[in-house]
């Protein structure tokens, strides 16, 4: 069993905290079911209608020498997209294939932009850029 | 001296291309960040660096050539905008012809040894991530994305002013 | 269990409240006890139902026991396919949610109904607590062992009633670091935060958690949210109902620090009764 460590994982920034606990969760409340619902049905549309899709159609992404994702990067990145949104987490900005086989997610919030890059053997890394500087790397699996 | 065979330095006010395949989603108008990082990530053909084209040596056309049927955006960008973020851009005639330049150690799927030219430069400062510097940095306005235009030259309609 | 010397309010900003218990997780307890546990205490009477992820168990601890972790949100990727249900009462204003290792009660106030209070709510959920145990017993899974109690209050503080403008906040709180007073060319535009309090002497913790957002389907209500959970060990011996006295702990405790928080401008938009 892996974590990921949200939203920021770098080590320059790293605070611990003297309380590792907090409010009931906002899973556990109905006042925050509705804006996680709408997030279930972000993550729906990468399963629809990219995973899937490349999936049943690899000759779409085919074009010069870029390479489709690969079968295991689909399943990895399948199963990844099933996790993340059982656990309301916000959906992709962008999720797109890497060329080389693998896949990425791609989130950005202002000056940050995570990715979690699936790899054509399913392994996952997790990138965060600040200010489109790379400040960290991970991997997850 | 000067020789037109793609040697010569790239001056700061030099156009260069990108060419981006509309096929992988890399760019989307209509995000907020509409170019992801992967259009600048290197692929088998950016073997010591990301590939670019010197907008001396080629056209537009020439430089959205692609595999037939298929369509393509061209990024375009200034090198000197590249150079004022530590990021640089050096002629490789000999990896692909008169033209072809390459940005180094652009870090992005890369070993963890790689290191890119900002770390060089300054070792605690991470390197700049090319392609997320130049559409979202709003200082980074001057890229223009052209297409899409498909790979049998059937070209959209260009900008008056454009390159 | 009484309300007696604890403030109370005419139209306090409650809308959502939960009573909830954690439990030793059962090592016979399976997610189809989850539906069976559904069915026996009624489909019609909780007839909307939905799966969701487990939520991680929560120990408030002190003193050695306590440690430095790392903050930020943690994601497991794990194999464990257990789930935890949601059960919702056919008028929407009540969900029962159960997982292996807790049960929660929550009373649901956006549908618009006014807040039933404590005194109503807390017999509600030993009822639950009660029927999970006659369940339990009846599959043959076990006796649930509680460890740790939990209250908490959702608050939701709308814009245009107390406040029009993050600089009214002041207005609405007592102490909000940083917020109070001006600084030339600059404006307030939001303001987060979230305290916690040991309630001594190691009986628990309370949690607060303000935020600033918009709220609601089409997000078009702007709110300050102010969540409050009280949670802690189960006192005592395990004589008398232990689980009862925390959760009154746990409440007091809420109630009174929402008093003290608030300033005497709010009490009254607020109907202070006492």
């Amino acid at each position: 069993m892996s974590t990921l460590g949200l939203p920021y994982a770098t080590a320059s920034s790293e605070l611990t905290s003297p309380v590792s606990t907090a409010v009931t969760p906002d899973q556990a409340l109905a006042s925050t079911v509705e804006a996680t619902t709408d997030w279930r049905r972000g993550w729906q549309a990468v399963l629809d209608s990219k995973l899937i899709e490349w999936g049943r159609n690899p000759s779409l992404l085919e074009d010069e020498d870029l390479v489709p994702p690969s079968a295991e990067a689909l399943g990895a990145a399948g199963r990844l997209a099933l996790t993340l949104r059982d656990a309301g987490m916000l959906p992709p900005t962008r999720v797109v294939p890497v060329g080389d086989g693998g896949i990425a997610f791609e989130l950005r919030r202002g000056a940050h932009c995570e990715t979690l890059a699936i790899d054509t053997n399913g392994s996952i890394e997790y990138i965060v850029y600040k200010n489109d500087r790379l400040m960290s790397r991970e991997r997850l699996l | 001296m000067g020789a037109a065979d793609g040697t010569e330095p790239i001056d700061d006010e030099e156009l260069l291309y990108r060419r981006i395949p509309k096929s992988q989603g890399w760019y989307d108008p209509a995000l907020p960040c509409p170019v992801s990082p992967e259009a600048f990530g290197p692929q088998k053909h950016d073997e010591k660096g990301i590939s670019v084209w010197r907008a001396k040596y080629r056209t537009l056309k020439e430089a959205a050539q692609g595999r037939p049927g298929k369509t393509y955006y061209v990024a375009v960008f200034r090198a000197g905008d590249l150079k004022e973020k530590g990021i640089e851009v050096t002629p490789t005639p000999h990896e692909g012809g008169p033209g072809h330049a390459s940005i180094r150690g652009d870090d992005l799927r890369g070993s963890e040894d790689q290191q890119g030219v900002g770390a060089q430069a300054d070792p605690g400062v991470p390197p700049v991530q090319a392609g997320l510097w130049l559409f979202s940095d709003p200082r980074a306005s001057r890229v223009l994305m052209l297409g899409p235009c498909r790979g049998t030259y059937d070209w959209a309609d260009l900008p008056a002013d454009s390159p | 269990m009484s309300s007696g010397g604890l403030p109370s309010f005419e139209r306090p900003p409650v809308i959502e409240t939960v009573l909830g218990v954690q439990f030793d997780p059962l090592q016979e307890f399976r997610n189809a006890h989850l539906g069976a546990f559904w069915k026996f205490l009624g489909p019609a009477e909780w007839p909307k139902v939905t799966d969701a992820p487990t939520i991680d168990p929560q120990f408030e601890r002190f003193g050695e026991a306590a440690a430095w972790q790392p903050r930020g949100v943690h994601l497991k990727i794990s194999q464990d396919p257990s789930a935890r249900l949601m059960m919702h009462n056919a008028a929407g204003d009540r969900m029962i949610q159960l997982q292996n290792g807790r049960l929660h009660y929550n009373w649901l106030g956006q549908i618009g109904g006014p807040y039933p209070r404590y005194t109503t709510i807390r017999p509600e959920f030993c009822r639950v607590l009660g029927r999970l145990r006659e369940f339990l017993a009846g599959e043959g899974v076990g006796e649930p062992v509680p460890n740790q109690w939990e209250v908490t209050y959702v608050n939701h503080i709308p814009r245009g009633g107390l406040w029009n403008m993050p600089s009214d906040w002041t207005g609405v709180f007592v102490s909000l670091p940083g917020v109070a007073g001006r600084i030339e060319s600059l404006r307030l535009e939001s303001f987060g935060g979230e305290g916690h309090f040991e309630i001594e002497p190691q009986r628990g913790r309370l949690h607060i958690h303000l935020e600033h957002g918009r709220f609601g389907k089409d997000q078009q209500q702007e709110v300050l949210r102010l969540v409050l959970t009280a949670r802690g060990p189960i006192p005592g011996d395990g004589e008398g109902d232990m689980l009862g006295a925390g959760l009154d702990l746990g409440r007091q405790v809420i109630v009174t620090t929402f008093k003290a928080i608030t300033t005497d401008h709010a009490h009254e938009y607020w109907g202070l009764l006492r």
